[in-house]
């Protein structure tokens, strides 16, 4: 048997108790909890320096659809019957959070390995923004020693993400060499290595030369800064202008912070030529937008030779140092000769909204059968590409399936 | 009948309005507000009251960003063609094109739209209009011109909108900002500019970015492909039911190329699909998705796009049209014909024609191209989500 299917993109969310009970005693008060929304009864994480709760929102969870394939008539049933209340811990799949429950879950929707993620917008905003530097540390510990815990409970299937802190360079060294000495073989960055979150800066460069030195990937979610509130709600104009507007308010240039980007910011200050050995991964930033983005880039570097002073096009870098993982972005798959087959992962992104459990695995083969991707692409998109990249091991004969 | 025929229109090529192009086109009292020509720098610099001055771009000296000119550019250095008609013709002989669809300078705009006195940008929209005008007359089958509209008001927008159609012959209209200052699309105080867009059939510009702090062209220099700063104007249009009341508007994004919205379009649908339990909008058809709209009623000019061009059942093979960009820093002049033909190497002829020449011309209604297009041409994509 072999691996059929590893997912590049999984998440959990965090156990309501995870800080209450972890953090040392003087932070504990102070520290990201659980509170129940008034109105609508959820639930909302929020910690010291946040003006308002993060509400676990329907990005954070998804319905069993009906039946064997993907109901989207029945999702948005139920989706309209949870509308006017609050998401709840008890409304959540138990794999968001316990890894035994989570290798039920994930077998169920055929697929044999995950690559996790925090649980991005809804404690995430309220530590990053913290501004006592030692309590935001103690929650990125707290969360890392239980990402190490749950690896552990089931290392076949999970390669856990420390999330690396944002207060600054010193302490983004010591948690990484901490978390590497305790077994996580992956890191997903909130900013930059130096606490930046809009710029990289030369002294990012030992955490750079660090992560080769280790061989970890360094996966970037999505962006810096996720918009407070319900993820769906954002996607109207008004939506995304006042996210801004508040992030502008707090200093925050969230526009620096998308994937793209970081990408053009770390290429053109010459991150991958001081690290050709750097591995650079977008997390669930989609494919579609990138043969476009390159073959600008490309050109603008041609017209203007005099001022890049690299010895390689973007896209020689891209084709080097970075990947891309997406959900489902048919257009990006179609596309996927002028991305390189090599650099793209498949990633469900469970258990968010975007995602199709218990089908994923039959909708990601579904999306790449339809633009005419071959037996040796589909394997490398779903499970070989981030095996390489993650280095997850698998032999000749490749012996771990465990899904049916 | 014309007896032109056109092989290479470029949809998106910019005129450099000269000093004088207000002064005498104006109420008289206004002259010592209207903006000028100074000189900043050692360079010349369009001067708005309450605004940084504008340098004039570097590459109106040479044609291109490729070949580099004098730097900092003085009136003296701005190639004749772009102010000047019969050179423009000259100009347009050197590149190989036909025909070119004339917008206003980039620079010089943004700066005007931020000003603060009302009298003024209206004064300057109309100044600008009755110029451009007696230039397309010099050549009524190779000079099309775009009109300004005014960001003062609704009444102005829709007023300037049917004189600069009806009495100047002018053949689509540019969006600097939405007559309403409402700062996204769709808000219903602009209903009546949409409703006087609909009667006269003109495409609709939003070039590069639309909003009174929006630039609207992008930075020079080096740059990966971004969506551009205007991507987000359509959609609260199409959830606006705007296209269901006036679908005789047609949009066109101008200057930003398309590879971009493919990824942007599928990334809509899927939201659209999967939170209608939202209901953030509704569109009148049940099975519809945003993308229908965003296809049917936008065309795209594309210059650099490589991606897009291979992409092209994806937008629909009408809805996308060459542009030179001359004389902005991505342009080619005079080697224009070279780039368009390098960009569609892998087209047969018909499709080649299309996108370099037809699918401007039936859209603008250009000599010879009479009949437009039928639904069934502008609605032919594919559907870009399956479940």
């Amino acid at each position: 048997m072999r691996y059929k299917a590893i997912s590049a993109d999984g998440h959990v969310n965090e156990p309501p108790e995870l800080w209450t009970k972890n953090l040392p005693e003087k932070y504990r008060d102070r520290g990201p909890r659980i509170i129940e929304t008034p109105r609508t009864k959820g639930h909302a994480w929020i910690m010291e320096g946040q003006e308002r709760p993060s509400l676990m929102g329907f990005s954070s969870m998804y319905f069993k659809s009906s039946g064997k394939r993907f109901d989207r008539a029945s999702l948005i049933e139920q989706f309209k019957q949870m509308k006017n209340r609050g998401v709840r811990y008890d409304d959540l799949f138990p794999g968001s959070y316990d890894p035994i429950e989570r290798v039920k879950e994930i077998t169920e929707d055929k697929i044999d390995a995950e690559v996790i993620f925090n649980g991005v917008g809804t404690v995430w905003n309220g530590i990053k923004l913290c501004q006592d530097k030692g309590l935001a540390l103690a929650c990125y510990k707290v969360y890392n020693d239980w990402m190490v815990e749950f690896q552990e409970a089931a290392p076949l299937h999970f390669r856990c993400n420390a999330t690396l802190p944002t207060t600054g360079l010193a302490d983004c060294l010591d948690e990484m060499r901490r978390v590497y000495d305790m077994g996580l073989r992956t890191i997903q960055l909130e900013a930059y290595p130096s606490g930046d979150f809009a710029n990289p800066t030369p002294e990012d460069d030992a955490f750079w030369a660090m992560a080769v030195e280790m061989d970890i990937p360094v996966n970037v979610h999505t962006q810096f800064f996720f918009p407070a509130g319900d993820l769906a709600s954002k996607i109207t104009a008004d939506g995304m202008a006042e996210s801004r507007n508040r992030a502008k308010k707090r200093g925050i240039d969230m526009e620096a912070g998308t994937f793209p980007v970081i990408l053009w910011r770390m290429m053109a200050s010459g991150v991958f030529e001081r690290f050709p050995d750097l591995k650079l991964v977008g997390s669930e930033v989609q494919c579609g937008w990138l043969p476009y983005y390159l073959e600008r880039f490309d050109e603008s570097v041609k017209r203007n030779r005099a001022d890049w002073n690299l010895p390689m096009l973007p896209s020689e870098y891209f084709r080097r140092n970075v990947w891309l993982v997406y959900i489902e972005d048919e257009l990006g798959v179609m596309d996927r000769y002028a991305t390189g087959v090599d650099r793209i992962m498949w990633g469900p992104d469970f258990p968010h909204s975007s995602s199709a459990w218990p089908v994923d695995y039959e909708l990601g083969r579904e999306i790449l059968e339809r633009a005419g991707a071959t037996e040796s692409e589909i394997e490398r998109i779903m499970w070989k590409n981030c095996a390489d990249v993650f280095n997850i091991p698998y032999d000749d004969p490749r012996t771990i399936s465990t899904a049916a | 009948m014309s007896d032109i025929t056109y092989h290479l229109i470029s949809a998106d090529s910019h005129v450099v309005e000269p000093p004088d192009v207000f002064a005498g086109r104006a109420p008289a009292g206004l002259a010592d507000r209207l903006p000028k020509l100074g000189t900043v720098d050692g360079g010349s610099a369009w001067l708005v009251e309450g605004v940084e001055p504008v340098p004039l771009e570097p590459s109106v000296a040479t044609g291109s960003g490729w070949r580099r000119g004098p730097s900092p550019v003085t009136w003296d250095d701005v190639l004749p063609g772009l102010y000047d008609p019969a050179e423009r013709i000259v100009a347009q002989d050197s590149d190989s094109v036909d025909a070119e669809i004339l917008y206003p300078s980039s620079g010089l705009w943004d700066a005007v739209k931020q000003s603060d006195d009302a009298e003024v940008k209206l004064a300057c929209a109309t100044a600008y209009n009755d110029w451009l005008a007696e230039h397309c007359a010099y050549d009524r089958e190779r000079l099309f011109g775009i009109a300004k509209i005014p960001t003062t008001s609704v009444d102005d927008a829709v007023r300037e909108l049917q004189r600069a159609v009806g009495e100047l012959g002018l053949r689509g209209a540019i969006l600097d900002a939405f007559p309403s200052g409402s700062r996204v699309g769709g808000n219903a105080d602009d209903d009546p500019f949409w409703e006087a867009v609909n009667d006269l059939k003109v495409p609709v510009t939003f070039h590069y970015g639309v909003g009174v702090d929006a630039p609207s062209s992008p930075p020079p220099g080096i740059a990966p492909g971004l969506k551009p700063p205007m991507a987000d104007a359509m959609l609260p249009m199409v959830a606006a039911g705007v296209f269901d009341r006036y679908p005789d508007v047609k949009v066109v994004f101008a200057h930003a190329d398309a590879g971009w919205a493919l990824h942007w379009m599928e990334f809509f649908d899927i939201n659209y699909v999967r939170q209608k339990h939202l209901a953030q909008y509704t569109l009148p058809d049940d099975d519809a998705v945003p993308s229908d709209y965003l296809r049917k009623y936008a065309w795209f000019t594309v210059h650099q796009d490589r991606t897009a061009v291979r992409n092209r059942h994806i937008h629909g093979p009408v809805h996308l049209m060459w542009g030179s960009h001359f004389p902005y820093e991505d342009s080619n002049w005079p080697d224009d014909r070279q780039q368009a033909i390098r960009l569609t190497d892998e087209l047969a002829p018909d499709d080649r024609r299309m996108l370099l020449a037809d699918n401007v011309g039936r859209l603008y209604g250009l000599p010879g191209y009479d009949k437009g297009f039928t639904d069934d041409e502008v609605s032919t994509f594919p559907s870009l989500v399956h479940f």
